[in-house]
């Protein structure tokens, strides 16, 4: 007797598949799934003995260098490769290893930690220098993302992000940057144009800690920085955060105002979100584009392991690094659709800031 | 009583001052030439400085052509230092040893030496830090130091050794690699 | 306050902090001697193992290598002339002229012992500043950094070896170099000929092991003689004799030591420029002037005592406001992160005894690092007895790797190069080098604080009263050099 869905109705009683049939499928599947499992064995063999290199676009100490070494001291053993070191390799604001990582050889013994929300305004803006494309990065998963935190400084009369409109009536408001195409630069302008108001940017500091300190100076109004250095700040006594820069109220962090709560135009609240958007990839793990199927399928496992494993969870919380972590597909669809489909207004926005 | 300090050499040290000064002015120039295409801000600074370089180069050219006519066959060496009178002699000879070893080398040496130097870079380039020490270090060793290849080679091995377990042991950090990889 | 000091000092001398200082002063020993590995790389290493430490133990661990690092650069750049860290260059200048003359026991002693009172003013500073920290460093805005840096300039004038017109020249040339790479204000690549690699600027490490290493190796393999030219026969083991000498010039080391940790504490800009402007301070007040660059001791003593001042000075913005002077200072913030201690008022408060064990730290640490390297003072001064061309394929590779392990750059590799060709140019030809290297600190500093006054106060920040009294300090400084040349020149021309 044959039953109609014979794979469906293997636990219902007896009437459906017989014993043999559901052993035939069992067999099949188990036959059909060992090639692929030793596919998969035989690609991620290949790390045996071998040492991967982690490139972290920035130098040693800062963020992204401290997520690189966390990931790095437990990634290696689960690749089964003999060791992840990691290789800093500042320069351009991290397109200088992005452009190299991009014509490395695909074969998983180089994969980067990305600047992914800098890789994207950077290429969607035509910046000089850009030398590879987003999108076709073979991306491994993201590590992790932060809000981007709107602050004042400490003895600011700016006391939340309504009175920035009522401010900008009566001076100048100013804005701190690092340089002309930074998030802090792109946060700033996009302010300016979802409120609505007239705002100076000063560029040239040389870094996140100098604008804090310019702020509690009183020199200048703003900075659009990482919650997290922004928080270190307000504790260090510099600054305040009154918001943050997206569209919508952020889950972990639900008691501060957000840009996008103050505006009313479709297009204004698009601009606000498109920054967060960008911002979705954080800070990733990319290999070289045109990698085999299977070598990536590797690097994404051990990922997966790497996030899953106990110590390693123990080790974020000691280090005080937290993760908010996406696995490597859902990673590339969204930043291959980001960057077929920009939201125009910011493409132009950043396009005029990169003109030159 | 003229100073004892041979005559090529002083030769040398003049040729040098013009060539050298005239090279100044020209990268001077071309770096202020390509500051005029750039927006004001980019162009200020780099348009100060290599204008103001290159004023002060023209200024020290003046002064050496000046220099030149007038005083004629006197020798002079740096701006502001007459060699109108003769020079005591032991004053020479300390003229001469600060004039260090640079200047009292034969050209021979220097060639050989400049050949070795860039056998040691094009090595590097090719095959990468540890096997152009390897190599360069037993060849080295054993013609211009003059040593057994016993020496170079426990010498060379210890320094691989202790380059490896420092770099890539201890401190995880990478080694200069070559084109083929090494 | 006296509580905390002491509460401070008995924990950072328990059994288990002690013994993380020895670890970390050892490996800051080992990284500190090799050229161009400095601070950042060892720290950003040593990170992970802090994972689980107490807050004290952390400091313990990473500052006794960031000081002890400073110190032994000073080492390489006696023996071979080659500056262990960017900070260790004016250390080169009179310090190896001492080992050429086979004195170089007697150089690595005074400059072990001129650091050691050096690192003790820059924590007297440190301690004496903490009521008053917030304020100081909340003055010092863009106009006075870059004041400061203009101040360092001034100092071209008297490092020119006599030959000011060519020393303007150099520095001029520096902050050309400096200029190379993005313009912070318009994002426009500047003299970069394409190269990303030059997006960044020339980098520094790479540059100084270069224009001053490379002209020393190149003389050992010309000369085919060991560094120590002069007559050895005069025990190369002059330790004690080094020690001495750094008390009996006490106050050149106890100026030089207060301008290092007064000038440490602006971030940046100060600890490059340090180290010039106590050398060009100390020659400006010596009397015997004509001897610096040619193996003063006074020089060294000056270039040496204001080294670890400096990382004391340094510390203070840092503590107060979580602002780095430099990226070995960033690591050691990340560090601050870490334990769960927030750099600010607090750290003036609650937390004053972790501030004042970074002060002990900095002490004790200092004094390990001399301990441990007397007794390796008389093997290494013997290496300055050994045949140059013996030594030729370690320098070598010494500077290789410490000109790529900065950016792990193979470019780099070619800066040094470079560089060593322009050094080698300039030794023989007579043009000064260390303007060069002012303006290349001091050149990029200048031009965007000069842009962010502009941007922030218009033209009126050259009168803020700090700023003027800059002013002053550069007009007496030129003044007197001006003088010194004129009456110089005057006297030559009565020969």
């Amino acid at each position: 007797m044959r039953s109609a869905h014979g794979k469906r109705s293997s636990g219902a009683g007896g009437t459906g598949a017989t014993p043999t049939a559901i052993a035939t499928v069992a067999g099949l599947m188990l036959v059909s799934a060992t090639p692929q499992a030793a596919q998969a064995q035989d690609g991620c063999e290949f790390f045996a003995g071998r040492t991967v290199e982690l490139v972290v676009p920035f130098n040693p100490g800062g963020g992204y260098d401290l997520y690189g070494r966390m990931v790095a001291a437990h990634m290696g053993d689960k690749l089964g490769a003999e060791n992840m070191i990691v290789i800093n390799r500042p320069g351009a604001g991290g397109t200088l290893a992005t452009n190299q990582t991009w014509t490395a050889a695909p074969d998983g013994l180089l994969i980067q930690l990305t600047n992914t929300s800098g890789m994207l305004t950077s290429e969607l803006g035509g910046a000089p220098g850009v030398r590879y494309e987003s999108a076709g990065f073979s991306w491994i998963g993201r590590v992790t993302s932060e809000a981007d935190a709107i602050s004042v400084g400490i003895d600011n009369s700016i006391g939340s992000l309504e009175d920035i409109r009522t401010a900008a009536a009566e001076r100048t408001l100013r804005f701190g940057s690092t340089g002309i195409g930074a998030d802090n630069y792109l946060g700033a302008q996009i302010i300016s144009k979802v409120l609505d108001v007239e705002a100076e940017i000063v560029v040239g500091f040389a870094g996140g800690q100098e604008v804090f300190a310019s702020m509690a100076r009183g020199e200048v109004d703003f900075f659009i920085s990482t919650f997290g250095s922004a928080r270190r700040a307000e504790d260090a006594g510099s600054v305040r955060i009154i918001g943050l820069l997206a569209a919508e109220p952020n889950p972990s962090h639900p008691d501060i105002e957000v840009l996008g709560a103050l505006v009313e135009d479709a297009g204004d609240k698009a601009l606000a979100g498109a920054f967060s958007d960008v911002g979705f990839g954080g800070r990733s793990l990319a290999a070289p584009p045109g990698m085999a199927e299977d070598r990536l399928q590797c690097l994404r496992d051990a990922y997966e392991a790497t996030i899953a494993d106990p110590d390693f969870l123990a080790d974020t919380v000691e280090r005080g690094l937290p993760i908010t972590p996406v696995d490597g597909a859902t990673l590339a669809a969204v930043i291959g659709n980001l960057m077929a489909n920009p939201p125009q207004d910011f493409v132009e926005l950043l396009r005029e800031a990169y003109r030159n | 009583m003229e100073a004892e300090t041979p005559a090529p050499r002083r030769r040398i040290d003049e040729i040098a001052e013009w060539a050298i000064t005239l090279a100044a002015l020209a990268v001077m120039v071309a770096a202020w030439q390509a500051t005029t295409s750039w927006p004001r801000n980019a162009a200020l600074f780099p348009g100060l400085v290599s204008g103001f370089a290159a004023a002060l180069l023209t200024l020290k050219l003046v002064s050496m052509v000046v220099r030149k006519l007038l005083v004629g066959p006197l020798r002079t060496t740096v701006f502001g230092r007459r060699r109108g009178k003769a020079l005591p002699s032991d004053a020479a000879l300390t003229e001469a040893a600060e004039a260090g070893v640079f200047a009292t080398t034969p050209l021979w040496t220097w060639v050989e030496t400049l050949i070795w130097l860039t056998v040691f870079f094009a090595l590097l380039v090719v095959v990468g830090i540890l096997p152009t020490l390897a190599i360069f270090g037993v060849a080295y060793l054993m013609i211009v130091a003059k040593r057994s290849i016993w020496f170079a080679l426990i010498y060379v091995t210890v320094l691989i050794g202790a380059v490896h377990l420092l770099f890539v042991r201890l401190l995880s950090l990478r080694l200069p690699q070559g084109m083929l990889g090494f | 306050m006296l509580e905390a000091a002491l509460s401070g000092l008995l924990q950072v001398v328990s059994p288990s902090a002690f013994g993380l200082m020895l670890i970390g002063s050892l490996i800051g020993l080992v990284v500190g001697i090799l050229p161009g590995l400095g601070g950042p790389v060892a720290l950003a290493l040593m990170l992970p193992f802090t994972f689980g430490m107490t807050p004290i133990e952390t400091f313990c661990f990473l500052l006794s290598t960031l000081v002890v690092t400073t110190t032994a650069g000073g080492i390489t750049s006696i023996l071979f002339g080659i500056p262990g860290e960017a900070t260790a260059a004016a250390i080169v200048l009179d310090g190896h002229p001492m080992a050429k003359r086979g004195e170089a026991g007697r150089a690595i002693g005074a400059m072990l012992m001129a650091s050691l009172l050096g690192a003790l003013i820059g924590a007297l500073l440190l301690v004496a500043a903490i009521p008053v920290i917030r304020p100081v460093v909340l003055a010092f805005g863009p106009p006075e950094f870059l004041m400061l840096a203009l101040v360092g300039l001034t100092f071209i004038a008297i490092l020119s070896d006599g030959a000011m017109l060519k020393g303007l020249i150099m520095a001029c040339a520096g902050i050309m170099i400096a200029l190379v790479g993005l313009d912070p204000q318009t994002a426009i690549p500047r003299y970069t000929f394409g190269k990303l690699e030059m997006w960044d600027g020339i980098g520094i490490v790479p540059l100084v092991i270069g224009l001053f290493g490379g002209p020393q190796i190149l003389e050992l393999m010309l000369s085919k003689n060991s560094v120590a030219t002069s007559n050895p026969s005069k025990k190369v083991q002059g330790i004690w004799q080094g020690f001495v000498d750094a008390f009996v010039h006490w106050k050149v080391v106890l100026q030089s030591g207060l301008i290092g940790a007064g000038v440490g504490v602006v971030p940046g800009v100060g600890g490059s420029v340090a180290q010039f402007i106590a050398y060009g301070h100390a020659k400006q007040n010596s009397r015997k002037p004509e001897e610096f660059g040619k193996g003063s001791i006074e020089g060294l003593l000056a270039s040496s005592g204001n080294n670890n001042a400096k990382d004391g000075g340094a510390l203070i913005p840092m503590i107060s406001f979580g602002l780095p002077g430099s990226v070995s200072t960033a690591v050691i913030l990340t560090a601050f992160l870490i334990v769960g201690i927030d750099p600010g008022p607090a750290m003036l408060t609650e937390h004053l005894d972790v501030t004042f064990s970074m002060i002990w730290v900095t002490i004790i640490a200092t004094i390990i690092v001399m301990i441990i390297t007397i007794p390796l003072i008389a093997p290494l001064s013997r290496v300055t007895l050994v045949n140059g061309p013996l030594l030729a394929p370690f320098l070598l590779t010494l500077v290789v790797l410490g000109a790529y392990a900065s950016r792990n750059s193979l470019f780099d590799v070619w800066v040094m190069l470079a560089a060593a060709a322009v050094g080698v140019i300039c030794q023989r030809f007579r043009w000064p080098v260390v303007p060069l290297l002012l303006g290349v600190v001091l050149g990029a500093a200048c031009e965007r604080y000069f842009f962010l006054s502009q941007a922030l106060f218009g033209w009126g920040w050259m009168t803020r009263p700090i700023v003027m009294g800059f002013w002053a300090l550069m007009l007496f400084i030129l003044l007197r050099a001006l003088l010194r040349a004129w009456r110089s020149f005057r006297l030559r021309e009565r020969i």
